[in-house]
């Protein structure tokens, strides 16, 4: 978080005065009918230039938005107070733009256009008064230098931690995938005997829930590590033509659940073939049906829905649990992070590296209505067959 | 008469396991713990299934599955791993002999209905 020290160091570098923050507020009324060519000239820009464009996979819905938020960002160029909130707003652009994959240098190209339109605005202005010219040329291009080096800043903060948050996944992978797989064999024996009781040991109640308590636990284990695993290897999709509703349910039926916990699954009969990775596919679903389960404390009941409309394939995995407060819905997909005391943080940063290779959107909410609990909804496009 | 089975695993309480879980199925079974040792019995010895481990000590499970072959050409070969993407198992799919791969660890009735039906004759 860059702090104001940040800002204040900038002001004194760039000899910032009170009065060219008054300058740029007393410009407001002169620049202000200008904010639409600036932004339509930034966006022309753009739209010229491959590979910023090509960030903006969202559509004209995305640039509108864009636009508007330009436009506040112009006021805020001209709001005459620079103090903690202003620098807080600033901030999220050079996040952003790490966020989005938007590269650097667009931001100087991009404020070199905000800066000379504002420029000219400034000097074909009537209402200007001649004496003021200079001082309010020099406001503006100081301003403009601050914006651009608290863009930089973020920028380069947000982009070293992703880069540190690549460095540490792949070192927990390449540990984490040689114990994974070492572990398995401990598994398997264990599975093996676990058989051979269950068919052996005379059958009385509590030995059977205890053996079957045994079999569950060794498949808790197994689904943690092949998410380890699954997320080391980082591997694309390979789709075939998967019988999807087929998946949903065996995956939703293997995960092992408490007697008091009820699984509703609600498919579509209708649903058409989609090409998926089966392998992944299903490590999402039982991701996700582990997850609510997890998150029940011992009762209550998950939903499993599967439908699809023309666009897109939706499932939806509901439960009754005590839902998601704001602070953990944003970090929720993160790798690592849980809110659990004996959760990994892999399995929903898994579900969201699948659902991302299938050209998916998932969304973590709170359900409607007084049921309360957490709705996760995934939706793949249909139309990928028809791109190859 | 029962089936033939060899099970070969350098874990050995897992081959263990294994030839007590195919033993109660009616199997006569003989386990062996590395590869080499497999190929140590005496020719006449014919499985009717082979259910092997991948990586091993020594000589892997599907190199030990392309010489089987040509001792035992009838059998069902079914191979066993904890790597679920291993290069290897491409390996396993060019031979066109191996029925099923099992992940580890392994799902016992999965095995059960890869038994095959009677001894070859």
């Amino acid at each position: 978080m860059p702090s104001q020290r940040l800002l204040d160091e900038l002001m004194r570098y760039i000899e910032f005065t009170p009065e060219d923050a008054a300058q740029m507020y007393a410009m407001g009324p002169v620049l202000r009918p200008h904010f639409g060519r600036v932004v339509d000239r930034f966006y022309e820009a753009i739209d010229r230039t491959p590979g910023a464009a090509a960030v903006f996979t969202g559509g004209a819905e995305q640039i509108e938005r864009q636009k508007t938020l330009l436009h506040g960002w112009l006021e805020g160029l001209v709001g005459g107070v620079y103090d903690d909130a202003y620098l807080a707003r600033r901030a999220r652009i050079g996040r952003t733009h790490v966020r989005i994959g938007l590269d650097q240098r667009y931001m100087f190209a991009g404020m070199n256009i905000v800066r000379s339109e504002l420029h000219a605005a400034l000097w074909d202005s009537v209402d200007w008064p001649a004496e003021q010219a200079r001082p309010g040329h020099r406001a503006l291009d100081r301003i403009c230098d601050i914006e651009l080096a608290i863009m930089l800043e973020t920028y380069r903060e947000a982009y070293i931690s992703r880069v540190k948050e690549a460095e540490r996944l792949a070192t927990i992978g390449q540990v984490a995938a040689s114990i994974g797989h070492e572990l398995r064999n401990p598994l398997a024996v264990m599975k093996t005997s676990v058989h051979m009781l269950t068919r052996r040991v005379p059958s009385d109640e509590r030995t059977s829930k205890h053996l079957y308590r045994l079999d569950e636990q060794i498949i808790l284990c197994n689904t943690i590590i092949s998410d380890l695993l699954e997320l080391a290897r980082d591997r694309p999709a390979e789709r075939s033509a998967t019988d999807i509703a087929t998946v949903v349910s065996e995956a939703a039926l293997s995960v092992p659940r408490p007697q008091a916990i009820g699984l509703g699954l609600h498919i579509d009969s209708s649903i058409p073939t989609v090409a998926v990775d089966p392998g992944q596919f299903r490590q999402l679903v039982i991701n996700l049906v582990l997850n609510a389960t997890q998150a029940l404390d011992g009762a209550g009941r998950v939903e499993v829905r599967l439908g699809s409309d023309e666009q897109s394939l939706m499932l939806t995995v509901e439960d009754t649990g005590p839902g998601i407060t704001a602070d953990v819905q944003a970090r929720l997909f993160e790798p690592l992070f849980t809110t659990r005391s004996s959760g990994t943080g892999l399995g929903l940063a898994l579900c969201r590296r699948v659902v991302e290779k299938h050209s998916g959107t998932i969304v973590a909410k709170n359900r409607d209505g007084d049921g309360g609990g957490a709705s996760f909804e995934v939706r793949l496009p249909l139309a990928w067959e028809a791109q190859t | 008469m029962s089936l033939e089975v060899l099970v070969v695993d350098d874990n050995r309480l897992l081959a263990e396991n294994l030839a007590e879980i195919l033993t109660d199925e009616g199997c006569h079974v003989r386990t062996a713990f590395s590869a080499e040792e497999a190929l140590g019995a005496p020719e006449d010895v014919c499985p009717d299934l082979v259910l092997t481990d991948i990586r091993m000590p020594g000589m892997n499970g599907v190199e030990l599955i392309r010489r089987l072959v040509v001792r035992a050409p009838m059998a069902t070969f079914l191979l066993m791993t904890a790597y679920t993407s291993d290069q290897i198992l491409i390996d396993a799919s060019h031979l066109g002999v191996v029925r099923a791969v099992l992940g580890k660890p392994l799902v016992v009735d999965k095995l059960l209905a890869l038994l095959p039906r009677e001894r070859i004759p």
